[in-house]
């Protein structure tokens, strides 16, 4: 099997619970800062918790991993904790006895048909309570939530393969809970059926376990919850851009042999699989994922075949298109820099294992997955791992805007040009306006996502999990500063954020990143002249770290404010008044009284 | 095990359950309560380990 061909989930494979030990006590750097978690259950929590920490620290190898847990029997109380201890993020692992004690296995409160419609009346009453106490939790942290994994005991009258009213109302009850609080945006929950995949129902329960030590759960899936819990709580970053092939992967058919009208893509020429390909790639592009082609064809001809209107992911939804006989790389290298990401926030699809070789070779940080042409159910497998590299938590505004505001990135270019011998001509001309607000309350997602995803204009590199982030802004004496930006090329919307404090003549400063979109439109200097404006400052200390990906951000402190870069740079009113070119944004700033 | 520090329940139960992963066995239940040092753990799975 070609080697970039691996469909298998970002699962490392069961870990044992000697390994997971190991992990757990391995020694860490008396520094090391502490990242804590509530794991909040109505079991013995054990070996979960043993896991869960596993699993993280595993993410996480310079945190110290804190996994606090309750009282055994009381998840109601282990919420009202969960509440009070400083925390970065809550665990919620549900199982059917929370909701009443005869739906498990420890109890002995009677399984007798006129017991079902209390218990089920009981289960309800329960729903409505939990859902309560978590939506209140997930004003204060974070959660990650897991429904019950266990089936339930044999306590309806039906036999085994028959599903009783009883069962189903119960499901009801949860799915209808799972359904309310998902609709949270500091929620996240497990998914069931990816669950169902790395632990198989029957493995899961261990009835001795749960008789003896009062914890339910087979080794094998306590480690498969706790992998889960990890993945969600932190998630890895969604990819940015997907590159792809046309010939016998966009669509069935060699372009330059069977011609336009003998491309496929549906049921009638056992094409269908490229259909839901270019399916996928349009929900992808809806959702503000950048899909360009890397094609070696005739230009004239692809031109030509993408004027059929039965196509379901039309021309307009990609951007760029390099359509010649040249290398793949080469084609890559430029989308790269149309596009301005790194070659590891990008999957490049093809048919063909030598381009995905030669692509790979010249950029191995690219995700290469091969176009399965032959096998229908290797390309549905294919759909879903695309799925899993580009999900998202929530969709923003900017996703909606971000691949036009870069399809009308070469007309500002040409302007650029136009007015070569005069940037400030260009910016004057150009319309920009900011919409800034320092508001903390609510707290946009968007400022979160940027500062997580943001390499190239990105002060130090830091990266937050949700919890922290909010603990940081909770504390009153740091602010909140988000830039939206719009021009007569059009909007970019929330491009930019800095977080810091305020301590008398001076301003220090976090967190600074910029949307590479953003680049050559003079934000950065706006931004510092808003800042040195609204908290009447005389200097602002950057905390200021190297890294491999913020050149721009290095170059912008030589190259135009001249200061060195170094951690704690300090700018001073004077220098940066000195220094800062003309600027001529109109701003408007946000409140929210 | 009462003579180690910090040694608790939870210690007990996570050894236990350790041993039958390592060694693919299962230890009955009424046996637990014998199993306190590591002298009559070795003893029980040259016992009981399948091997023997």
């Amino acid at each position: 099997m070609f080697p970039y061909f691996n469909f298998r989930r970002r699962i490392q494979g069961k870990m044992k619970l000697i390994e997971a030990l190991k992990i757990v006590q391995k020694p860490l750097p008396v520094d090391a800062e502490p990242l804590k978690i509530f794991l909040a259950c109505g079991y013995t929590p054990l070996h979960l918790q043993t896991f869960l920490t596993a699993h993280v620290q595993r993410g996480h190898p310079k945190r110290q991993i804190i996994v606090q847990t309750g009282v055994y029997g009381d998840l109601l109380g282990n919420l009202e904790r969960l509440v009070k201890i400083p925390v970065d993020v809550g665990v919620i692992v549900l199982e059917w006895s929370d909701f009443d004690p005869r739906l498990g296995i420890r109890h002995l409160g009677g399984w007798e048909p006129e017991n079902l419609p209390n218990i089920l009346s009981n289960a309800r009453a329960r729903a409505a309570q939990l859902q309560k106490a978590i939506e209140r939790i997930s004003d204060h942290v974070p959660l990650v939530i897991c429904l019950p994994t266990l089936s339930l005991p044999p306590i309806s009258y039906t036999s085994g393969w028959q599903a009783s009213a009883f069962d189903l109302q119960l499901q009801e009850c949860l799915s209808a809970l799972a359904a309310r609080v998902a609709e949270v945006v500091n929620i996240r929950i497990v998914n069931p059926k990816r669950l169902d995949r790395l632990s198989p129902l029957p493995g899961r329960w261990d009835v001795k376990s749960e008789l003896l030590f009062g914890f339910p759960y087979s080794l094998t899936h306590a480690s498969a919850v706790a992998e889960l819990l990890a993945g969600l709580l932190y998630p890895p970053l969604p990819k940015k851009g997907l590159i792809t092939d046309l010939d016998d992967t966009l669509w069935r058919g060699i372009l330059g042999e069977v011609g336009v009208q003998g491309l496929s893509w549906d049921l009638e020429h056992h094409s269908h699989v490229h259909g839901l390909y270019q399916q996928l790639l349009r929900a992808l592009s809806v959702a503000g994922i950048l899909i360009a082609v890397a094609s070696k064809n005739d230009p004239a001809l692809v031109e030509e075949a993408f004027k059929r209107e039965d196509l379901i992911l039309p021309k307009e939804r990609l951007f760029p298109m390099e359509t010649h006989w040249g290398s793949k790389s080469a084609s890559m290298s430029r989308i790269l820099r149309t596009w301005n990401i790194g070659s590891d926030s990008v999957v490049f699809v093809d048919d063909s294992p030598m381009e995905l070789a030669e692509v790979k070779a010249t950029y191995p940080e690219a995700e290469c997955l091969l176009f399965p042409k032959e096998s229908d159910q290797a390309v549905y497998e294919l759909l879903e791992r695309l799925r899993d590299l580009f999900g998202k938590n929530a969709l923003s505004e900017e996703d909606a805007i971000r691949a036009e505001s870069i399809r009308h990135t070469p007309s500002l270019q040409e302007s650029v040009e136009t007015f070569s011998s005069s940037s400030d001509r260009f910016l004057e001309q150009a319309e920009a306006e900011l919409v800034v607000s320092f508001s903390k309350d609510p707290l946009d997602p968007r400022a979160l996502e940027l500062v997580n995803k943001t390499n190239q204009f990105n002060l130090n590199g830091k990266r937050f999990i949700e919890g922290s982030w909010r603990t940081y802004l909770k504390d009153p004496d740091t602010f909140l500063f988000m830039v939206a930006y719009k021009d007569k090329y059009g909007p970019l919307g929330k491009i930019a954020v800095l977080t810091g404090r305020h301590q008398g003549k001076t301003l220090l400063v976090d967190t600074w990143v910029m949307s590479c979109r953003a680049f050559a439109r003079r934000i950065e200097y706006k931004c510092l002249e808003l800042l040195f404006e609204k908290f009447e400052v005389e200097e602002i200390v950057f905390n200021f770290q190297n890294t491999s990906r913020n050149a721009p951000l290095q170059d912008f402190f030589v190259e135009f404010l001249d200061v060195s870069h170094e951690p704690g740079l300090r700018l001073s009113k004077d220098r940066f008044v000195e220094k800062c070119p003309r600027l001529s944004h109109k701003v408007k700033e946000l409140t929210h009284d | 095990m009462t003579s180690v520090d910090g040694w608790d329940s939870i210690a007990t139960v996570t050894l236990l359950v350790l041993i039958e992963e390592e060694f693919s066995i299962e230890i009955k239940p009424e046996d637990l309560e014998y199993l306190v040092s590591f002298e009559l753990i070795l003893d029980y799975l040259k016992a009981n380990s399948p091997t023997s």
